[in-house]
């Protein structure tokens, strides 16, 4: 199940990769009676939305943990480290020329990505208002959060529960 | 809402990491003794069924479980399947308290096969996994403190450096203890001869001897030679004569004034297990 759904979620986070490649190459896809040039990008950007939405359905089928604000004694939010790293995958789409070329690029960002911690990053989930935080707990560990709550200082944490979706990221739904 | 997560302690030389092993489960149901059934650990006491030893001030011990202080599942990586052989012992966390099992190696179980009879019967098959005991083997309180547990020796892996409440006499203990001036040993008895459950008795009554004054001293050789006829007393030396593991034994009772005369109806008996009544 875990790795099915981080096999799932860094397609996820790297499909924009695709969305602007094909946004780029507009005229190889259908026309649609002439409208196709304005029409694709939103139809394209249907996806990455739609699939955002479905990796937070099937969170709760994760391993669950209790976090509690006692635990906690460090809290920075995020959302502005993580966006130039996913700025580097607009560049990377706009210069590679061919699809064979494409596909090969793609295989190896998908392969790092997936190696890295940072697969559930997933620019999607702050459009739909999701924001990501760092924890720090008594003992040490930092973690990512990811979390609908607006928290400013560790107070602002209650109890609450959430699912991991790798030794170093949870979310809260 | 509180979620219980069981753990899993590797033991490994290069690791002794706190693993979350799975969530959302308890491992055994909640404890249910009324204070009167926690007694305070004595390692020559023998519990009843329902009862269980405590130890107060857990936290404070030395052998206190380190990992447990600010314990948080956050801070534990996810235990994967390759280590699941290196268990050493595994807990669950249930609102404030933990219950654990220790692993041996005979709770490992490889390639099972068994009829579940469910809804409708089927095989199941496990191919590697622990058996689940029916009570913990300790379980600490934490809003309270207190370590629970039956038998110290199975949790003494898992809380490092508790045996020091069971601890024997060492031979060297031993020897001198029988070289009390109130003891006079018969030949070939010896310090040598004096085995686990005797020891015991010795480091735990020891202390007790060696702090009365002499007055008390002498009525307590009175009260036991009153109560042992079978203990051989020399009136003379104000000696008893042990020869066997039998009559220390009971020598070691008197010690810890294990004889008395009831109440009512006057009968003289010998209690190999007290208990402290406050």
């Amino acid at each position: 199940m875990n790795l099915i759904f981080r096999l799932f979620l860094t397609f996820n986070a790297t499909l924009f990769l695709w969305v602007i490649f094909l946004i780029k190459n507009i005229e190889d896809l259908p026309n649609l009676y002439g409208y196709g040039k304005w029409l694709w990008p939103f139809l394209l950007i249907i996806f990455p939305f739609l699939f955002s939405i479905i990796s937070i359905i099937i969170v709760p089928k994760l391993s669950k943990d209790e976090i509690n604000f006692d635990d906690i004694i460090h809290l920075k939010y995020e959302d502005n480290t993580f966006l130039p790293n996913y700025l580097g995958y607009f560049f990377i789409s706009l210069s590679v020329s061919s699809y064979h070329n494409m596909i090969f690029v793609y295989g190896i960002l998908y392969l790092f990505s997936f190696s890295s911690q940072s697969t559930y990053f997933n620019p999607m989930f702050l459009v739909i208002g999701y924001k990501f935080y760092s924890l720090k707990t008594k003992k040490g560990t930092t973690i990512y959060l990811i979390s609908r709550k607006k928290y400013k200082k560790p107070r602002d944490i209650d109890k609450f529960i959430a699912f991991r979706i790798n030794d170093h990221t949870w979310m809260e739904r | 809402m509180s979620i219980n997560n069981i753990f899993a302690k590797i033991s490994l030389t290069n690791d002794r990491n706190i693993y979350k092993l799975i969530s959302d489960h308890k491992l055994f149901e909640t404890l249910d003794v009324t204070e009167s059934c926690l007694i305070p650990y004595n390692s020559t006491h023998k519990l009843d069924e329902e009862c269980w030893f405590r130890i107060n001030d857990f936290s404070s011990q030395a052998f206190f479980l380190k990992d447990l202080k600010d314990f948080c599942s956050i801070d534990c990586n996810q235990l994967d399947k390759k280590m699941l052989d290196k268990v050493s012992f595994i807990f669950s966390e249930q609102g404030s308290e933990y219950y654990f099992q220790k692993i041996t190696s005979g709770k490992i179980i490889k390639k099972k096969r068994w009829i579940d009879f469910g809804e409708t019967a089927k095989i199941q098959e496990v191919q590697e996994g622990f058996t689940i005991n029916d009570l913990p083997d300790a379980v600490y309180l934490k809003e309270k403190d207190v370590l629970v547990f039956k038998n110290l020796e199975r949790i003494s892996s898992i809380f490092k450096g508790i045996d020091i409440l069971y601890r024997e006499a060492t031979n060297e203990e031993t020897k001198i203890f029988l070289e009390s001036s109130f003891i006079s040993l018969n030949e070939p008895y010896g310090s040598d001869h004096v085995k686990k459950a005797n020891r015991k008795r010795i480091a735990l009554y020891m202390k007790k001897m060696n702090e009365l004054n002499e007055n008390a001293k002498e009525k307590l050789i009175s009260y036991i030679s009153e109560y042992c006829p079978s203990l051989r007393f020399d009136k003379e030396n104000r000696q008893f004569h042990i020869s066997n593991e039998e009559e220390l034994k009971n020598l070691l009772y008197g010690i810890a004034e294990n004889y008395y005369t009831t109440e009512i109806t006057n009968e003289r008996r010998k209690a190999n297990s007290t208990q402290v009544i406050n």
